[in-house]
């Protein structure tokens, strides 16, 4: 079984990233779990049709407030089957300013492995979409063994992107030097500034020493996907996308190259090697 | 009055109907008279703490570990059990370790109870802080162990991460780890598991020394108590044996089932042995398989013959009679509905009163287990039961037990000496060393003589002093 | 030569603030104790219950009972269900007392108490001490704090008055009694007690506190804090400040003539002290302890700051041990400095540990090797295989049950003292094993 946990910065477009690649997995006969791991718990909506599904921490609150406790939860409760077949769970956590949303994942995983949900539904690939940044100890959760071990950052050419790539690089060197986890690549959500992207991307790949995996463009197909509240493979299953979506696949399938990250400890370094892409964009 | 016409009574039924009320989540209301347990913290480390040269490392401030060491450790241990002072670490996290997390520190902990204690396992238990903060104890566990001599294991126990029961299943469940593969399989030996005989409050040896000595006769080897003062050698070899039993089915069956499904160990699974049908089961359980029928007929039959007055005089005594048994923190429910199932098979007709719904869900397993086996107990529980605040509780259910008492024909009460009906009081509190053990065949010899000492003394005055002392002296 | 202990991998003598705010709280009277925890951390508020000496029958604490739920989702709305159930409590004050949890997750007690104080007609005080704050003598301090601010107020001073602060930051295992001597020996010199920061104290006693003309600070682990604040922001005058507490002849004749000075008492007071010397003498002259026998056998003081400074001369002159190890659960500068000014005074020089954990007791008994120590149980056990004839149990936890309330302050102090130390003495004489059997 694969484990793979997609970071990025908040807004980069993990959970269509994620998402896309899941159903791309599926379409290819592969049994994909996704798990989203952020309080908003909207990970998997465009897998669900656009609906939110239940999130494992509502459910065990409402087993709670009934006397009941985690014994009680079942995986019927928590894991939601697509038409298609994709398993969908999402963790969920509390309301904005409240609470701790760490702590949430960190539960909701446990659940999630106290009830055996990858051996119950013969889960070939789970996919962990995590909350923006690793901002404490429980969203390093999916992670840590027993959970994903092959970690994909997804930026743009922005440059706070490749900033918070850098810094969630840093906790996954920290993580990577313990057990098995590693970095597997970088996959870059085009903001449009296609020139920048292929050039500033890869570079920035190769000095955190892992590769570049795919390009994707932006485009209206994916967005009007995303309203739609469909995968791309689906809803526009002829369009280059979706070809790019299976492509992307297939390479997370056939990828099991996992590195400890070198990032780039100093900001002045970073902010050096965005400009000199910069400039060599401009100049062409 | 009859029982059902009291405004007091929240409850009248079985245990079954209570159980299903319960499941529901209809009994369990978040207030603060619901009793408050030990939390998840408390018996992951009084397991842990049944096992020998094993330094228990406390990933939390000094509160944690302090009220448990204080009480199973220091004192309880050294002055009453003859364990010496074993140690106890703590990271003591601070202000700082919470913000920026605690793992450094907590690999140094290790490193330095290693080099101190020359411990055969080190356990890190997390608590509040470091189980909200994230802190990953299971990495950093399997980090230390390339530093250190011991074993080095982690424990997710945050108190607020799990109730009383999760706290000794995932103890249980973590020792399973030390447990490596047989060699050999060693004929007609067992472990008893379930027991935390070491340094904890709750156990007695007394019920211990009662079935070893009954085991020992039928010829039964005992490779380990777990966790009962065993050894982590022991704990390896647990494997080597042909049966585990539980030693209590409650603490007991998590790792009975969990060894089975995992190592395919067969388990014997009863009840206590709490008078003579209880004791016969628990011991032909383990003979049967074990090829030891004969031997253990034998010992069932001669020690019952020994004890056979007091057979005797416990179905004289208590036959046609009601027993009033109620679930005090000594002796605890899972011993109070075996006892209720002893009143029954002496003809008695067994009332469970005040069972806290509470309790019923902690011991879910259990119970459920009992209920299986027959023991379906009529069960009442009363308002005061209910009630904010200790002193107002046991002031009022001491009132509505004097009350449901009278309304009984020929009741008996079963409890503790802490309560006053107008009937004889049987004094089963596991406090007094006198009439220990409970378990076996001594054990009836000993119930059959509170018994007696409760019905041929009816008569006598009570204390007003320790009445006064607990329900204060305006209750008369 | 001076230790400290590390603390990465400590194994404690003292407890978290926590503990400490819910000793402090439960010496209110009239009040109640919620602590904003999960089930476990209640323990400590039923240990603090204890360590106060409360009535069941009067004092109740409740918890919120945090699970997994209150810790992901907050807990403040649980909280403020909570305050409104102690409505059927007949109190004056609720104390609100938030732990490790719901500190980190964010709860904010203060505005959750502000919110529900108009909802009950007991007053609410927040005291926020979660474990990881610091120690229970930290949380001591948390609570006095938290005290002062919300309820002290300026008052008049009134003449010849004090206030008592920490009696209960003691190991003494029966510390009131110590409490009762000091409130029996003011009120002998004309004195009156304001407030004592607490024990059995009213809630108005707190309001009242500023007016005292002078504070005794009663420990030396807990409390500088208050003191200062009450001094610093009232004016109220330290008293015997730079005196270790009266245990002992010394002790207790430097402290009474301190406070036989302050209020102009010196008569009084020096009838107390020559009272008191000649009730000592004369019970010890019929009774013969065998404490006399001890000549400087080299002696171990393992005890909170409280106890164990003062008896570092009581030991030395009383019964002329040589203290050879000083270990102090606390580590505060003002006590170590307390401990170094009688060290230099008596010409002593041990080895001092501040700040002890029972890891750092038994290796420096292992290096010193007295063969008499003055502590708790855990001393006993931790002296195992060492050669220690001779455990004095003078501070908690001790095997001893104690019905009564005994002083360790002042002249029947000594006697207690004393007492302890016989029995100890005739335990070690006593011996089964070396017997024959007799022919009953």
């Amino acid at each position: 079984m694969k484990q793979i946990a997609i970071y990025g910065k908040g807004g980069i477009g993990k959970s269509t990233i994620a998402s896309n690649i899941s159903a791309a997995l599926n379409e290819q006969g592969v049994n994909v779990m996704q798990v989203g791991c952020d309080p908003k718990r909207d990970s998997t909506r465009i897998l669900a049709g656009g609906h939110l599904i239940p999130a494992v921490l509502e459910i065990y609150r409402d087993k709670l407030r009934h006397g009941q406790d985690a014994h009680a939860i079942s995986l019927e409760d928590i894991v939601f089957k697509t038409p298609s077949g994709i398993y969908c769970v999402e963790a969920g956590g509390p309301e904005p300013g409240i609470g701790c949303a760490g702590r949430g994942v960190l539960t909701a995983l446990q659940i999630l492995k106290d009830l055996k949900a990858f051996e119950t539904y013969a889960i070939d690939v789970a996919i962990y979409d995590v909350l923006g940044d690793v901002v404490c100890g429980g969203f390093a959760m999916p992670i840590r063994e027993g959970f994903a071990s092959e970690i994909y950052l997804v930026c743009s050419g922005g440059f706070m992107s490749i900033y918070a790539a850098n810094n969630i690089a840093r906790a996954v060197q920290r993580l990577a030097r313990r057990g098995d986890t590693g970095l597997s690549g970088i996959i870059c959500n085009s903001n449009g500034d296609d020139a920048l992207e292929r050039a500033v991307v890869p570079v920035f790949a190769q000095r955190l020493g892992t590769s570049f995996v795919e390009f994707v463009p932006r485009s209206s197909v994916i967005q009007a996907c995303e309203l739609e509240g469909r995968a791309v493979v689906e809803h526009a299953p002829q369009s280059d996308e979706a070809a790019i979506f299976r492509d992307l696949a297939r390479k997370v399938m056939e990828n099991d190259v996992k590195v400890i990250p070198t990032p780039v400890e100093e900001l002045p370094e970073l902010e050096e090697l965005y400009r000199k892409n910069l400039v060599k964009v401009e100049a062409v | 009055m009859e029982p059902d016409e009291r405004d007091d009574i929240v409850f009248h039924g079985t245990l079954q109907q209570l159980v299903e009320k319960v499941e529901r989540g209809e009994m369990v209301p978040k207030l603060q008279a619901s009793h408050a347990p030990m939390c998840k913290f408390f018996t992951s480390f009084y397991v842990i703490s049944g096992i020998r040269h094993v330094v228990p490392l406390v990933h939390g401030p000094t509160g944690c570990p302090l009220w448990v060491s204080d009480i199973v450790r220091t004192r309880e241990c050294c002055e009453f059990r003859g364990v010496p002072l074993e140690p106890t670490a703590c990271t003591s996290l601070d202000e700082t370790n919470v913000i920026y997390g605690g793992e450094g520190k907590l690999l140094e902990a290790v490193k330095e109870a290693d080099e101190r204690y020359h411990p055969d396992l080190i356990v890190i238990l997390s608590c509040c802080c470091s189980g909200i903060i994230g802190d990953d104890v299971e990495s950093v566990a399997r980090e230390a162990e390339k530093f250190v001599h011991a074993r080095v294991l982690a424990l997710r126990s945050e108190g607020f991460g799990g109730d009383f029961r999760s706290g000794y299943e995932d103890a249980f469940e973590l020792i399973m780890d030390l447990m490596e593969p047989p060699k050999t399989i060693r004929k007609r030996t067992i472990n008893l598991i379930g027991a935390r005989m070491g340094p904890s409050l709750t156990e007695f040896s007394d019920d211990l020394d009662e079935i070893t000595k009954l085991l020992h006769e039928v010829g039964v080897k005992i490779n380990a108590v777990i966790a009962g003062g065993c050894t982590v050698e022991e704990i390896r070899r647990a494997r080597e044996v042909e049966l585990n039993a539980s030693w209590c089915y409650d603490w007991g069956q998590k790792l009975g089932d969990a060894m089975e499904a995992r190592f395919g160990i067969p388990y014997s699974r009863t009840g206590q042995p709490y008078g003579l049908k209880a004791t016969e089961e628990w011991l032909m359980g383990i003979a049967r398989p074990l090829g030891l029928e004969k031997e253990a007929e034998r010992v069932i039959r001669e020690e019952t013959e020994r004890i056979r007055p007091d057979l005797d005089y416990l179905q004289r005594t208590l036959e046609g009679k009601t027993a009033i048994i109620e679930i005090s923190e000594f002796p605890g429910p899972i011993r109070a509905l075996s006892l209720a199932r002893m009143a029954e098979e002496c003809g008695a007709h067994p009332v469970v009163i005040n069972v806290h719904p509470y309790t019923i869900k902690e011991r879910m397993p259990s119970i459920k287990f009992l209920l299986e086996t027959g023991v379906n107990p009529e069960v009442i529980l009363t308002k005061g039961l209910f009630r904010l605040g200790s002193f107002r509780s046991s002031r009022e259910t001491e009132r509505e037990l004097e009350g449901i008492v009278s309304s009984f024909d020929d009741p008996i009460f079963f409890g503790n000496a802490a309560r006053y009906p107008g009937c004889p009081v049987v004094n089963l509190t596991l406090l007094n060393p006198v009439y220990l053990p409970h378990y076996g065949f001594r054990g009836i010899h000993n119930i059959a003589a509170l018994l007696r000492q409760a019905m041929e003394n009816q008569r006598l005055p009570r204390s007003t002093l320790f009445r006064g002392m607990l329900y204060g002296n305006e209750t008369s | 030569m001076r230790t400290m202990p590390t603390d990465a991998c400590l194994d404690p003598y003292v407890r978290c603030a926590l503990s400490g705010a819910a000793q402090t709280a439960l010496g209110v009277s009239d009040s109640a104790v919620l602590a904003h925890a999960p089930q476990g951390c209640n323990y400590l508020v039923d240990g603090a219950f204890s360590w106060q000496d409360c009535d069941y029958a009067q004092t109740t604490t409740l918890c919120t009972k945090l699970c997994e739920d209150e810790i992901v989702h907050g807990g403040e709305e649980l909280l403020a269900r909570t305050i409104l159930e102690a409505k059927e409590l007949d109190i004056s004050a609720l104390f609100v007392l938030s732990a490790c949890g719901p500190e980190i997750v964010g709860d904010d007690i203060v505005a959750v108490c502000e919110d529900m104080q108009p909802k009950v007609d007991f007053k609410i005080i927040p005291i926020e001490c979660a474990g990881f704050r610091g120690s229970q003598y930290d949380g001591i301090d948390l609570a006095l704090d938290a005290m002062l601010r919300t309820l002290a107020e300026t008052r008049p001073t009134i003449p010849n008055s004090v206030c008592l602060v920490a009696p209960h930051a003691n190991a003494n295992p029966t510390w009131m009694a110590d409490l009762a001597w000091v409130k029996d020996v003011l009120s002998r010199l004309g004195v009156q007690v304001v407030a004592t920061l607490t024990h059995a104290t009213p809630l108005s006693d707190l309001a009242d506190v500023a007016a005292a003309e002078g504070v005794l600070q009663l420990s030396h682990d807990a409390g500088y804090r208050a003191v200062a604040y009450l001094a610093d922001t009232f004016g109220v005058e330290p008293l015997c400040a730079e005196l270790p507490l009266p245990i002992g002849m010394t002790n207790a004749r430097r402290w009474l003539t301190s406070l036989g000075e302050r209020f102009d008492a010196e008569p009084i007071a020096e009838n107390m002290i020559a009272d008191g010397e000649r009730m000592v003498t004369e019970t010890c002259r019929r009774r013969w302890p065998m404490a006399r026998f001890f000549y400087r056998t080299p002696a171990a003081i393992v005890a909170d700051a409280t106890i164990g400074i003062p008896l570092v001369r009581f030991a030395t002159e009383e019964m002329e041990l040589t203290p050879a190890l000083v270990a102090l659960r606390s580590a505060n500068l003002d006590a170590e400095r307390l401990l170094e000014r009688e060290l230099n005074e008596l010409g002593l020089a041990p080895q001092v540990v501040c700040g002890t954990d029972v890891y750092t007791t038994r290796r420096s008994l292992e290096a010193v090797r007295p063969r008499v120590v003055f502590g708790s149980t855990i001393e006993r056990h931790a002296s195992e295989g060492l050669d220690v004839p001779y455990i004095f149990e003078v501070v908690r936890p001790v095997r001893q049950f104690r019905l009564l309330n005994r002083e360790y302050f002042g002249y029947r102090g000594i006697l207690n003292l004393l007492e302890c130390i016989q029995n100890e003495w005739s335990d070690r004489w006593r011996s089964t094993q070396r017997r024959y059997a007799a022919r009953w």
